[in-house]
């Protein structure tokens, strides 16, 4: 929430809170702009490791680099109490009903970031046991390049992602589950 | 013991089945027909101055031609095509022992060694699942790591290399799940799997 949404929004401070009014033909913006702001600083990512990535993944968590400046640090190993998958590793075949299954629990609307090479593009395994890319399986928002990549890497992909959530209207969510599935 | 030692001892017993034998990488490797392996096998378990109670590995090896069509070809021989590695130690003696057996291309068929030692029953599964070598006598001789639907065979020489298959379907694995069952005296009826 910017200086021009303060401007266009009043506010104004009561005894006990503060209390934001708005006009009713801006109200569909005015709540977008508070639910993109609340989804963008609030990501609960699920981390689907099953290579050297996610190790790396674990040192972007840790203090050093510490993700939580960015809102999404708060790692849930459910995929119902999350909404962004961290594909971190190589998927093989046999994985790949496993990271289907798992992404169609996960909470809408839900985000994808691919980590690496192998998982974006199969790395260097060109061969029987592994998917070439884990977009033919899932939608994947975001890629990060890197074998590994480094944490700043996996910073960097959270800030595009929420730069793509910054202009994402409720109104137009992508909703992909058929209801069996979830 | 010696390594020319430990060659004697075997080959008073079984002259007939060894094809070949040598010195390589400080093990003594030979080379045994198919139809004398499981004797040999156990020999090297029972015997007192062998006593390799360990199979550490079982490896398949594939040797079909690896240059373009028209070079010559002359080591390629189709009846030993495959290969697979034994390796025994024993732990009472500290010494090591390699067998490795030839098999033809059209029908490579070995004979067992779960009866003998169990960490072969795996070890035969793998070369089942990547080389296609066929184990007589194996009580579950199914894949072990590819999928259960996956056609051929994945580290032959004429696998290409970069063929996926799209096998998306999970095992059920019924049969296994029922087996551990009946070794823990449960009953269970199949309704209720």
């Amino acid at each position: 929430m910017g200086r021009d949404f303060l401007e266009k929004h009043r506010v104004e401070k009561g005894l006990e809170e503060s209390v934001l009014l708005t006009r009713m033909d801006v109200a569909p913006d005015f709540i977008d702009t508070i639910v993109q702001w609340g989804r963008k600083n609030s990501l609960w990512p699920y981390p689907f490791g099953t290579a050297c990535c996610a190790i790396e993944f674990m040192s972007s968590i840790s203090s050093i680099h510490d993700q939580s400046r960015f809102g999404a640090e708060a790692v849930r190993f459910s995929p119902r109490q999350a909404d962004m998958m961290i594909v971190a590793g190589t998927i093989n075949h046999k994985m790949v009903p496993i990271l289907k299954r798992i992404y169609d629990q996960m909470c809408e609307p839900r985000y994808v970031i691919s980590m690496g090479a192998c998982a974006s593009s199969g790395g260097f395994y060109d061969n029987y046991t592994t998917v070439q890319g884990i977009d033919m399986v899932i939608p994947v928002d975001v890629y990060v390049a890197g074998c590994p990549p480094r944490p700043e890497g996996v910073l960097e992909a959270i800030v595009k992602l929420q730069e793509k959530l910054e202009n994402q209207s409720i109104a137009k969510m992508p909703f992909q589950t058929e209801p069996e599935n979830r | 013991m010696m390594i020319d030692r430990l060659a004697e001892s075997l080959n008073s017993d079984f002259a007939g089945g060894i094809v070949s034998r040598e010195v390589s990488f400080g093990d003594l490797t030979l080379i045994v027909k198919p139809d004398y392996l499981v004797d040999i096998a156990r020999d090297l378990r029972d015997n007192p101055d062998l006593r390799f109670d360990l199979l550490l590995d079982i490896a398949a090896v594939d040797n079909m031609k690896r240059w373009p069509e028209g070079v010559d070809d002359d080591e390629y021989d189709e009846d030993a095509r495959f290969e697979v590695v034994y390796i025994f130690n024993s732990t009472a003696h500290n010494h090591r022992i390699r067998l490795k057996v030839q098999l033809p291309e059209d029908d490579p068929v070995l004979p067992t060694l779960t009866g003998i030692y169990g960490s072969a029953d795996w070890g035969e599964r793998e070369a089942f699942d990547m080389m296609g070598i066929r184990f007589t006598g194996h009580s579950n001789l199914k894949r072990i790591l590819t999928h259960y639907k996956f056609k051929g065979y994945a580290l032959r020489k004429d696998y290409p290399v970069d063929k996926e298959q799209w096998l998306d379907e999970p095992e059920p694995l019924v049969d296994e799940i029922l087996a551990r069952l009946d070794a823990r005296g449960i009953e269970v009826r199949f309704e209720e799997l």
